[in-house]
């Protein structure tokens, strides 16, 4: 019995582990750095003087889920742009667990940040922690899911982006004469991803051409639950030609089920919401059925997050949304808003900021 | 002073799959009368307390209760008509309380509240009308055999039980407690409490039953008052044969040394030393906890060896490796059937060949023929009852369970000692000279047996020579001339 | 001619008598109402695809199946396909040699295997908490060296494994129902079978019979984790990529069938064949309900019930049938002329 229970407590400590050092990015661990600090902070850093000039300012940021590379290429943008603007950036990964997230919000309130960024788990749960902030003066600034209490909300907007792939599709069948019937790989758990659909379905409608949407599946935004779904939905519908996805996974893996169908590529058109990471960069630029793609920019919106919450700290206003930047990216675009150096895509910033400024 | 009896059965009958358990029973039972049920496991004593108690409903026949008609469709239409059993596996929750479990399902409460008080207080009655001096608050687990026994009855009494059913009360009680236990079972007699008593020790039941009913094949052989017979006779209207027939004639022809064991330690037992020969039947004897069972764990390498060494027909068996025992020719029927021996989700067949599979096998493949003829080969000669060899093992009564343990090592070609201990525990009388004759045929062809075993008779009855165990270490050896009753225990106890 | 009809009735009657007689009948309507409803469902194109699906499981649920036999379980199945992925792509990307990418993949599922089997055996440990254990350490393996970015395939070819054909069946197919005759066969035929049921009814008597119950467990556990690397290959090679998060919550869904097909969490109960019958009957499930396009949350509620329906129905078989035999016992006493 004894045995078993020293085994239980290993294994959590495993679990709690590898929940705090999965995130690759330089994390300071939050958890594990308060107590000392925030004795010195209280002692001598009162939150007052934290927005005066010549002192540094430090922001914490929360992700809900650094498995995703999203969340990653968020938080990797997000350094850099600290780093240019002189900001420390503390992280710390909640793994999906919204209890985790408030604990880590909590330390980095104690801890003396001079503004919270947060991905929420659950936006419900944030209520409390977000009072706590107010009271402290400390702004809120939330990534994509709007929370009532926050200072502004930092996001793209999916709706939107729906509506430009929408409307490339329409354009480009109009050019090729294509006849769409099209396989959606949705993720309807989650509610950006429905938007990003239903921006798609409207801009089509309004089009006025042709198209039929042969299947709506749930891919659940993996790869390999989108294949499988993919798979069985084209053995029903093998006159699909174009594949809709909601993220880099859900496209790819539909593709990967019309290749496995035995289906001629040559006929597909794949139209992507995605860029969160390379996949979807990779399928582009191979030329294939996948065509545009409606481009996230995740380094930008942690640049974003920056400045906007930079603005905030220096007593800027802000409104109570902040768009980052979507646009349709194909092969003819690309090289404008991607910069190839030894292998790797870096983003070419200006160009992004150029499409909110329009 | 014939009144009406409180429990009439004529002409009970019980049907299960494959079993006709009961054939046309009948019994009655007086009020403050113990009256004792003997006969052979699968005879029908237990089908027929379940069917008193409401576990099962009976396929035909007449159940009256002062006269009445039963109508027992649950065991708890029988708790009503004060009807208790107090089964060999006792039915307390461990992890509860002596009052707890005497006042279960009926705990006295105010607005939901439990009055611990009253539940003490009125516990601590039952408890003492039955002698037992224990606080209502102690934990069942912390309680021997014995005082669980007493709380079942106090809790029989709490739910003012008029007939109480004990079946095999005695089997895990030392003398002293059993005395006790007469004591209390004499004072509910006092009270008019009627007892129905199964037991295998025949002896008690010569001490305390009114009268015997003796049980065989699922009917009825006959009702007697102990004074109308002595043991002799009861045995064999049980089994239909006489005593001395039990125990085969030794006479045992010995070859060399098999079994050399020097200085075996393990965390339980210290410095074994002791040799068998071939064809020889070794005893080991002593009271519970001596140390026997984990002598033969540690010879069949289950226990951590600390030191000492095993020598088998002149080679060394490695440490700690069960494996390498059965390898170098030993084989083990462990005490425990259901525990440590019985394969319960196998078949009868595959029980038997599962540590001889390699002789029924062609390349890594069991040959289906192969392995059928020799388990048929054993049926047969061991007399194992069984409607298929495909029969699943749990299925078949003690006696032939242990036959097919005894069989599966008796496959073995290799096989030179054989360690069994408690070779009849849980068996009737008819199977038990079976094991017994069949034990001596087997050292006649020269195996050599060690044999484990509580009952003094069984001991003096087969062994050739006794080792007496205590506290771990051997304390006394005996030829099979020298050895009796008095001089064992002697040795078992000082 | 004669003989063989005899085989064919003694097979009939194996079956009639089998506890997955209840299993086959709800595959066998299963299929006639998908085929009812959804015209593809027949189809050569869907069976295959539906093949190809259940193959995955099925390569990973006949080594799980072993495992449950033996009286453990295995919890890691669902990383080990991510390690799976990961050891076949960079060794693929690293030399270009299939071969080598999948030799890599099975060596690391017998060393993942082994590591299982040894803390179990050798540890003394609970195999539900040992393999939570690695299951939560191979995912971290998995997440930490790559950054949580999949890895995408450098050499095409490797795409054939997963998604090749042999004549009309997919590969994965084929090697499924290679290894289903072949473990049918050893869990049925062989002293290593025989064992695993033993050890999996009765541990202690198994020790006590001398049967080497640490080593069959560690072989077994090799055995699955091969097995499972096998199944992750196949999946990398359909995907294109190796995916860190491949196999989230597989290990569920392949204990689920498992238990639908009538294998018994205790161990030493059950068979292969009804394991890939629960396989199946999952797979057709979702395949059809996605045929007919029905929402994946209801798709959730319907495998829930099935789950649940198939073994109270199993529950219910098995009394009828003992209350059957109560009666014929009772008809034929009234033949022989014992009356009340």
């Amino acid at each position: 019995m004894k045995k078993v229970l020293v085994v239980v407590l290993a294994v959590l400590l495993m679990v709690t582990a590898f929940g705090c050092s999965s995130a690759p990015a330089e994390d300071t661990g939050a958890d594990a750095s308060v107590p000392a600090e925030s004795a010195a902070a209280d002692a001598s850093d009162p939150v007052e003087e934290d927005s005066t000039d010549g002192k540094t300012l430090k922001f914490g940021y929360v992700t809900s889920d650094m498995s995703h590379e999203w969340y990653q290429n968020i938080v990797n943008g997000a350094q850099q742009r600290a780093e240019e603007l002189g900001v420390e950036l503390i992280t710390a990964d909640a793994a999906m667990d919204a209890g985790k997230q408030v604990t880590q919000l909590e330390n980095m309130l104690t801890s003396g940040v001079d503004a919270l960024l947060i991905t929420p788990v659950d936006a419900k749960s944030l209520a409390t922690v977000i009072q706590e902030a107010e009271a402290q003066g400390v702004p809120v600034i939330c990534e994509s899911n709007v929370v009532e209490g926050a200072t502004t909300t930092v996001g793209i907007d999916s709706v939107e982006g729906g509506r430009k792939a929408g409307e490339w599709l329409a354009e480009y069948a109009t050019e090729n004469n294509i006849d769409p019937k099209i396989l959606v790989v949705n993720a309807p758990a989650n509610e950006d991803c429905r938007e990003r659909v239903q921006g798609f379905k409207e801009a089509l409608d309004e089009s006025g051409i042709q198209y039929e949407i042969v299947q709506e599946v749930d891919g659940e935004g993996s790869k390999e639950k989108s294949l499988e779904v993919s798979a069985d939905a084209i053995t029903a519908h093998p006159e699909v030609n174009v594949i809709y996805g909601i993220n880099d996974n859900a496209t790819t893996g539909g593709m990967a089920a019309y290749k496995e169908a035995g289906l001629d590529e040559s006929q597909l058109v794949a139209i992507g919401f995605g860029f969160e990471g390379v996949a979807g960069r990779t399928a582009l630029l191979a030329g294939g059925p996948y065509k545009s793609a409606v481009a996230m920019f995740p380094d930008f919106m942690g640049q974003r997050l920056i400045d906007t919450a930079y603005e905030i700290a220096n007593g800027g206003e802000v409104e109570e949304r902040t768009w980052s930047g979507t646009t349709i990216i194909t092969l003819d675009n690309f090289a404008d808003f991607y910069t190839e150096e030894n292998g790797e895509y870096i983003t070419n910033f200006d160009a992004v900021r150029a499409l909110i400024e329009e | 002073m014939k009144n009406t009896p409180v429990i009439e059965i004529a002409d009970m009958h019980m049907i299960f799959p494959g079993v006709h358990a009961l054939k046309g029973v009948s019994f009655d039972l007086q009020q403050g009368e113990v009256h004792a049920l003997v006969g052979e496991n699968g005879a029908g004593k237990s089908t027929l307390i379940k069917i008193l108690s409401g576990v099962y409903q009976r396929s035909r026949g007449k159940y009256l209760i002062n006269g009445e008609e039963a109508n027992i469709h649950h065991p708890l239409d029988a708790i009503k008509k004060g009807i208790s059993v107090i089964y060999q596996e006792l039915n307390l929750v461990s992890s509860l309380s002596a009052a707890e479990n005497i006042f279960f399902g009926r705990l006295p409460a105010k607005g939901g509240r439990v009055q611990w008080k009253t539940l003490y207080d009125e516990s601590r009655k039952y408890m003492e009308m039955v002698g037992l001096t224990i606080s209502p608050r102690t934990k069942v687990q912390y309680m021997s055999i014995a005082e669980q026994q007493l709380v079942e009855i106090a809790k029989s009494l709490s739910l003012d039980a008029k007939i109480i059913i004990m079946d095999e009360p005695t089997s895990a009680l030392s003398p002293k407690e059993v005395e006790n236990l007469f004591k209390v079972i004499a004072w509910l007699k006092e009270r008019g409490v009627s007892i129905i008593y199964i037991s295998h020790k025949l002896d008690e039941i010569f001490e305390i039953a009114d009268r015997i009913t003796v049980f065989k094949d699922g009917t009825v052989v006959g009702t007697r008052n102990p004074e109308e017979l002595d043991e002799e006779q009861l045995i064999e209207m049980m089994v239909g044969r006489k005593m001395e027939d039990i125990f085969p004639d030794r006479n045992a022809k010995l070859g060399d040394v098999l079994l050399d064991v020097k200085g075996l330690t393990t965390e339980k037992v210290t410095d074994i030393s002791f040799c068998v020969r071939r064809g020889e039947i070794v005893g080991f004897s002593g009271l519970m906890g001596a140390g026997r069972t984990e002598m033969t764990m540690a010879l069949f390498g289950m226990d951590k060896r600390i030191k000492g060494n095993i020598i088998l027909d002149g080679r060394e068996i490695p440490l700690n490796s069960p494996l390498a025992a059965r390898e170098s020719g030993m084989g083990l029927v462990v005490e425990d059937r259901r525990k440590g021996g019985l394969l319960p989700n196998m078949s009868v067949k595959s029980n038997m060949t599962i540590v001889s599979l390699n002789q029924v096998a062609k390349g890594i493949s069991i040959s289906k023929t192969g392995e059928e003829e020799a388990v048929n080969d054993m049926i047969r000669k061991l007399k194992i009852k069984t409607p298929t060899m495909n029969q699943l093992i749990p299925k078949l009564s003690g006696g032939n369970q242990q036959k097919v343990l005894l069989a599966r090592w008796l496959m073995k070609k290799n096989l030179k000692v054989l360690v069994i201990d408690e070779p009849t525990r849980g068996i009737d009388v008819g199977a038990k000279a079976e094991i017994y004759s069949l034990m001596n045929d087997l050292a006649n062809q020269g195996l050599a047996i060690i044999m484990v075993s509580s009952e003094l008779p069984e001991i003096l009855g087969m062994c050739d020579r006794v080792y007496v165990m205590k506290d771990g270490k051997i304390t006394g050896e005996f030829n099979r001339e020298e050895a009796s009753e008095a001089a064992l225990l002697e040795k078992a106890i000082h | 001619m004669n003989s063989q009809k005899t085989t064919a009735k003694s097979v009939f009657s194996k079956i009639k008598d089998s506890d997955i007689l209840f299993l086959v009948i709800a595959l066998i309507v299963l299929c006639v109402i998908m085929a009812l409803a959804s015209p593809v469902f027949l189809s050569e194109r869907n069976i295959m695809n539906m093949l190809r699906q259940v193959s995955l499981t099925a390569i990973c649920g006949f080594g799980l199946t072993m495992v449950i036999l033996l009286g453990e379980i295995d919890l890691s199945v669902g990383s080990q396909q991510a390690i799976a992925g990961l050891c076949s792509v960079v060794t693929l990307n690293a030399t270009g040699s299939i071969a080598l990418a999948v030799l890599a993949a099975l060596a690391a599922g017998a060393g993942v295997g082994a590591l299982n089997g040894f803390l179990v055996a050798k540890g003394k440990m609970n195999s539900l908490i040992v393999t939570l254990g690695t299951m939560t350490i191979w995912r971290g393996v998995a997440m930490v060296t790559t950054n949580a970015v999949s890895i995408q395939v450098a050499y095409p070819d490797f795409q054939e494994l997963g998604t090749g054909y042999v004549g009309p069946i997919p590969n994965g197919v084929i090697i499924m129902a290679v290894l289903f005759v072949v473990i049918w066969y050893i869990l049925r035929h062989t002293t290593f079978g025989r064992y695993i049921y033993a050890i999996g009814g009765n541990q202690e008597a198994s020790r006590l019979a001398g049967l080497p119950v640490d080593r069959m467990r560690i072989t077994v556990y090799v055995i699955s984790g091969v097995l499972t690397m096998l199944a992750g290959v196949l999946l990398a090679s359909r995907m294109s990529s190796a995916q860190p998060s491949a196999g989230d919550g597989f290990e569920m869904t392949v204990i689920a069938a498992i238990i639908l097909g009538g294998v018994s969490l205790n161990g030493g109960v059950g068979g292969i064949g009804g394991a890939f019958v629960g396989m199946l009957i999952l797979g057709i499930l979702e395949n059809g309900l996605t045929l007919l396009d029905v929402s994946s949350f209801w798709q959730n509620i319907a495998r829930g019930i099935v789950i649940i329906l198939a073994v109270y129905l199993d529950e219910v078989r098995k009394a009828r049938l003992a209350k059957k035999i109560v009666q014929e016992q009772k008809d034929h006493l009234e033949n022989e002329g014992i009356t009340a």
